[in-house]
């Protein structure tokens, strides 16, 4: 069980009447503080030398205004693959040093929305049987999925309503290993439990707060085992002296524990970051070997690794994928053009119906 | 607002050592030297009266420029005596801002100041950083803290003769002092962003190949820009940007000689402009040519369709490391 500490606890006052609310405080220890603007809690975490480390430590309970569904901006000149993310929490207790929401989110502390009705009401529209077999859906891409889960219990009663749905996924990624809850729950071909791995020094140094990647891939394997579908992404695929070895370590370690057939799906994608990140790293990562490598800005105006090397990244680890894990399992490139699609896959996708083909639930379910 | 009072005094009760409120490393009044020979001291400075004499609040360059002429006597505007230091700072701040641009050393003189004197960061922040168009970042804040209570002369003087992002400074002053130094000589002779780039290479290369910015410098190739003392400053400097930028950059530099190479190697015609993406995210490859009539678009069509048979033309479209 992967757990986080907490320092406070703010809640908005309209946020007070809901049953998450109540569910969170019950479950958390922490001082807590009622506001009635999050000002409060903006002042209160300038103070800190890193408001953006003060951040995880802080959780803000509050009402939904906008929309909890979205569609994955992915990136411009890029191939999408249709993902819809859910905006139930904003932010993430792990610190990892290349994770773009440290730009991209306003606030730098946790914000999670409690009112549950108005996002199954959201959610509702999703679970007709007229949608695409394959389109997916789910919170990871904006926190990470069940970091948060001993307290709130949200990814549950999102399986709840994902459980019978006719055709749309939901994807519960993650780097934790906080799976204890789901061990007796029976498998749904609609619920992919999928994981971010990395090179182990990566692991090590950049995903501060995470579980190591053989605990991930060993917690996946407990629910691989009982029949629940997992996934992998391997996303930021990062380029250091040693990766070869250390991707093909963990390569290696992944199938030793899970067949390839009990897997769904692998994605891949190198490390890249907008141009607004660079005042992160400038703040907070300076020094860090691995934002110094050779990048340029790409076509979508992100820093990214220079291409002949992306491609040498992908084709390796596309290689030591198939070498043990076999031909069959559906892997696909995030964030990349059609270049890097052919020369890698062999493929490119014409339509977004060719992607969600990709995503949807095997046969013999 | 407390009463001033405007005498003359004799500039040798004016004790220059008492440097409490000046605000710039270094003093440029040379200029003001012949307007005052011709017309005379127009503006009084702003003193105060302290144990040993009387202390310049405002208008050293004035008080300095009469010395320089040895002028005996000036008139002076005498702060009243009930005035705190942070009135007066906020009162040689204001003639400043309003007349002139502060340099950054003097921008961070002023905030050390102002915080010596009393006022908290956040005020600080609020009331004086946008006199100073400064965004209000507690980050800054202290960059420009640490500049004033820890920087080194030379550092002072560069930054209150040069401007330079404030990222770039952040980097800068995590570099040693003794590299410091040694690298302010080339980051004067440059560009705004010249200057930005070389400070990032610095940092880049260091942090990628794990060694520190001292050791970067200790380079047998670096030291050479050093020593060509028959070089110009200006050259040196551009001729070490473009080798940091090699180094930081080995594969895309590599990439684009390579380009070079083929296209000598091809004796492409100069008059047909061939560009590709210098990124090299783009296979496409565009050429660009002028003509007048027919048969030059011919002659030209049938030089290039040449060079596109020969096999080193297919070198131009490479896209990976094993081709």
């Amino acid at each position: 069980m992967t757990r986080f500490d907490f320092k406070i606890i703010f809640i908005h006052k309209q946020a007070l009447k809901y049953p998450l609310t109540a569910r969170i405080l019950a479950r958390l220890q922490v001082p807590t503080e009622i506001i009635d603007d999050s000002l409060v809690i903006r002042e209160e975490i300038e103070k800190s030398p890193d408001p953006i480390a003060a951040g995880k430590k802080i959780l803000y309970l509050a009402q939904q205004k906008g929309k909890f569904i979205k569609p994955c901006p992915c990136t411009p000149r890029m191939i999408r693959c249709g993902y819809l993310i859910i905006n139930s929490i904003l932010g993430c207790p792990i610190d990892c040093s290349y994770c773009i929401l440290q730009a991209y989110l306003d606030d730098p502390w946790i914000t999670i929305f409690v009112d549950e009705d108005k996002l199954e009401n959201s959610l509702r529209p999703l679970l007709k049987a007229s949608l695409p077999a394959g389109l997916r859906i789910g919170p990871g891409e904006l926190t990470d999925s069940l970091a948060l889960e001993p307290y709130t219990r949200q990814a549950e009663r999102l399986a709840q309503l994902f459980y019978r749905s006719s055709r749309t996924i939901l994807e519960l990624k993650t780097k934790t290993t906080n799976i204890d809850s789901w061990l007796d729950w029976p498998p749904s071909p609609n619920i992919v439990f999928s994981w971010s791995l990395n090179a182990e020094t990566i692991a090590k140094e950049e995903e501060k707060g995470a579980p190591p990647v053989g605990e991930r891939i060993r917690a996946a394997a407990q629910l691989a085992i009982r029949g629940h579908q997992v996934g992998f992404h391997f996303d930021p695929l990062i380029y250091f002296e040693g990766w070869e070895r250390e991707y093909e370590k963990v390569i290696k370690e992944l199938f030793a524990l899970i067949p390839s057939k009990l897997i769904r799906w692998i994605s891949l994608g190198a490390l890249r970051y907008p141009l607004n990140f660079r005042k992160i790293i400038l703040l907070r990562f300076r020094h860090k070997a691995i934002f110094a490598s050779e990048m340029i800005i790409g076509r979508d105006g992100k820093f990214r690794y220079f291409k002949p090397l992306r491609i040498k990244l992908y084709t390796r680890i596309y290689e030591m994928i198939r070498d043990y894990g076999g031909e069959n399992l559906p892997l696909y490139l995030c964030m990349e053009d059609e270049e890097v699609w052919e020369l890698i896959l062999k493929k490119k996708p014409e339509r977004r119906k060719d992607l969600f083909l990709l995503f949807s639930p095997p046969v013999n379910n | 607002m407390k009463r001033m009072k405007l005498l003359t005094v004799c500039l040798e009760a004016i004790n220059l050592k008492e440097k409490k409120f000046c605000l710039s490393p270094f003093i440029d009044y040379q200029k003001l030297v012949p307007s005052i020979a011709r017309v005379g001291l127009l503006v009084p400075p702003l003193v105060k009266s302290i144990d040993n004499g009387l202390m310049v609040i405002s208008g050293w360059r004035r008080v300095l420029a009469c010395y320089d002429l040895k002028i005996e006597t000036i008139p002076i505007l005498l702060t009243s005596a009930e005035a705190t230091d942070l009135d007066l700072l906020v009162q040689v701040i204001e003639e400043n801002v309003t007349t002139r641009s502060l340099s950054l050393a003097e921008k961070a003189e002023a905030i050390s100041k102002l915080q010596q004197f009393g006022l908290s960061e956040a005020k600080i922040m609020a009331d004086f950083f946008p006199r100073f168009s400064l965004p209000q970042k507690r980050e800054y804040f202290q960059l420009l803290t640490q500049v004033a209570t820890q920087g080194s002369e030379e550092l002072k003087r560069f930054l209150h003769q040069q401007e330079i992002s404030m990222e770039a400074l952040a980097i800068f002053l995590t570099f040693p002092p003794e590299a410091q130094k040694k690298l302010i000589p080339f980051l004067q002779t440059l560009s705004y962003s010249q200057r930005r780039e070389i400070v990032f290479y610095f940092q880049e290369i260091a942090s990628r190949d794990g060694c520190s910015v001292e050791d970067l410098l200790k380079n047998k190739e670096i030291l050479a820009f050093f020593d060509h003392s028959e070089v110009s400053s200006r050259s040196k400097s551009e001729a070490l940007i473009e080798w940091l930028r090699q180094k930081r950059y080995p594969l895309i530099t590599s990439w684009k000689k390579e380009i070079d190479q083929t296209l000598r190697e091809l004796s492409w015609p100069q008059e047909v402009h061939l560009a590709y993406d210098p990124t090299f995210e783009r296979p496409e490859i565009k050429v660009c040519f002028s003509f007048c009539n027919q048969a030059q678009f011919l002659f030209l069509l049938d030089k290039l369709k040449k060079i596109g048979e020969r096999p080193a033309f297919r070198r131009l479209f490479r896209r990976t490391f094993e081709e």
